[in-house]
């Protein structure tokens, strides 16, 4: 077989991607700790800022998700929040949606009477700046406080960012109706 | 064969920043280009980050480049752009994460910025590591400072504002800027200045690999 060959090219080719390969795996295993420990402290803070005295929470997702409207939105996990003393302090939910220029994860916070605390964006967002990013204004996101099932869409769309606007309402939508049906349930 | 004499590191940086500006002159990375300058801070991001690819891509492609053979070469520089991508990907999600949550969604965008691979084949896989260096100092921050003039005219005219400081009234802002074909028009009209500027400096001292695939420079001298 002659050294230049097809084999010897191949063999090269597969050395380097094995060596760059094994690289990467420990670098993902050195950096994986400290990513999920930061991602937990961002939802942990997008938690806190929907819902005062959060302390934990329990997953409901697997009880509801076969029950909701349909929607264009889809459920992440719906959640009953508790406070450092045990008892429930309010809903979190976090609903994905396809914005414009990429996927939006909403994070809505309900009292225990179902209510909208607030809305949060634990993600990026790759809306166009100055326009679909807008939902980020505190006014946007503080308009949906206090609104429920009956009347989630008694907000004002951001001018010229309609589609992003209506992605939003969409996710808040689902959400009430998940909690519309984890109080139906009981939880 | 090789008819020019060797440059120094300062004149591959300048290069790079210049005469082969990656934007302008080579038109190399035209997707991102046009995606990341709808603002400053986002071009500047991603063109930093970019540079820093391109730098270390460029050096171990160098280093790499009498081990890889000339038939699998784009494999093997696909390999391993997309490995340092990934790297810093996820250095930056662990220990700036501050930095990536900004940044965080332009950083897989680079493993298909034509620029690095373009460098890959076209300098650091002919020539010294120094030189490589040098190169991916010159056309990184060739791509930041171009893609940074690109976002502040669009920015302010489309969104009328620079880094939050707001320069013109909500009422005369242009939205064409922001969308995809203001970029074009943008960038045309950047790349017509550039392009009279180098006219009228008349020394058209083209450095020239014999790299034709990246050669726009002859096309505008010849016979204009």
């Amino acid at each position: 077989m002659k050294k230049n060959s097809i084999f010897r090219d191949a063999l090269i080719l597969f050395l380097i991607t094995f060596v760059l390969s094994v690289l990467l795996s420990r670098v993902k295993v050195m950096t994986q700790g400290r990513i999920d420990m930061i991602n937990e402290e961002i939802l942990k803070k997008a938690y806190l800022s929907v819902c005062e005295n959060y302390y934990r929470s329990e997953d409901v997702t697997s009880q509801i998700i076969n029950s909701l409207n349909i929607s264009k939105a889809s459920l992440r996990n719906c959640n009953v929040a508790y406070n450092e003393a045990g008892e429930k302090c309010g809903y979190i939910v976090s609903a994905d949606i396809a914005g414009y220029g990429g996927n939006i994860n909403v994070l809505v916070g309900f009292t225990v009477d179902g209510e909208i605390r607030g809305i949060e964006y634990p993600e990026s967002l790759q809306e166009t700046p100055g326009i679909g990013m807008r939902v980020l204004d505190e006014d946007f996101k503080k308009s949906f406080i206090g609104l429920s099932y009956d009347n989630y869409d008694n907000v004002d769309t951001i001018t010229g960012a309609t589609i992003s606007s209506t992605a939003v309402l969409q996710a808040v939508s689902l959400a009430t109706d998940c909690v519309n049906k984890m109080k139906n349930r009981g939880l | 064969m090789d008819t020019e004499k060797k440059k120094s590191f300062g004149e591959i940086v300048i290069n790079g920043l210049f005469k082969e500006n990656p934007t302008f002159v080579l038109m190399l990375g035209m997707c991102p280009t046009l995606a990341v300058t709808t603002s400053l801070t986002n071009a500047i991001g991603m063109g930093l980050s970019t540079t820093f690819v391109l730098i270390l891509s460029n050096l171990i492609i160098s280093i790499l480049k009498d081990i890889i053979p000339d038939r699998v070469r784009i494999p093997s520089y696909i390999v391993i752009v997309a490995t340092l991508v990934t790297i810093v990907q996820l250095i930056m999600q662990g220990y700036f994460p501050s930095l990536y949550s900004s940044l965080g969604i332009y950083v897989p965008l680079i493993v298909v910025n034509c620029i690095i691979l373009g460098r890959a084949e076209s300098f650091a896989s002919k020539n010294t590591p120094i030189d490589s260096l040098a190169d991916g100092i010159g056309i990184g921050f060739g791509f930041t400072i171009a893609i940074s003039l690109i976002s502040i005219v669009r920015e302010l005219l489309g969104g009328g504002s620079i880094l939050n400081m707001v320069f013109i009234p909500e009422k005369y802002h242009i939205m064409l800027f922001v969308l995809a074909p203001g970029a074009f028009l943008v960038l045309s009209v950047l790349i017509a200045i550039q392009n009279s500027l180098r006219r009228k400096k008349g020394k058209e001292n083209v450095s020239c690999d014999m790299n034709c695939a990246n050669c726009n420079i002859h096309k505008f001298d010849k016979g204009e």
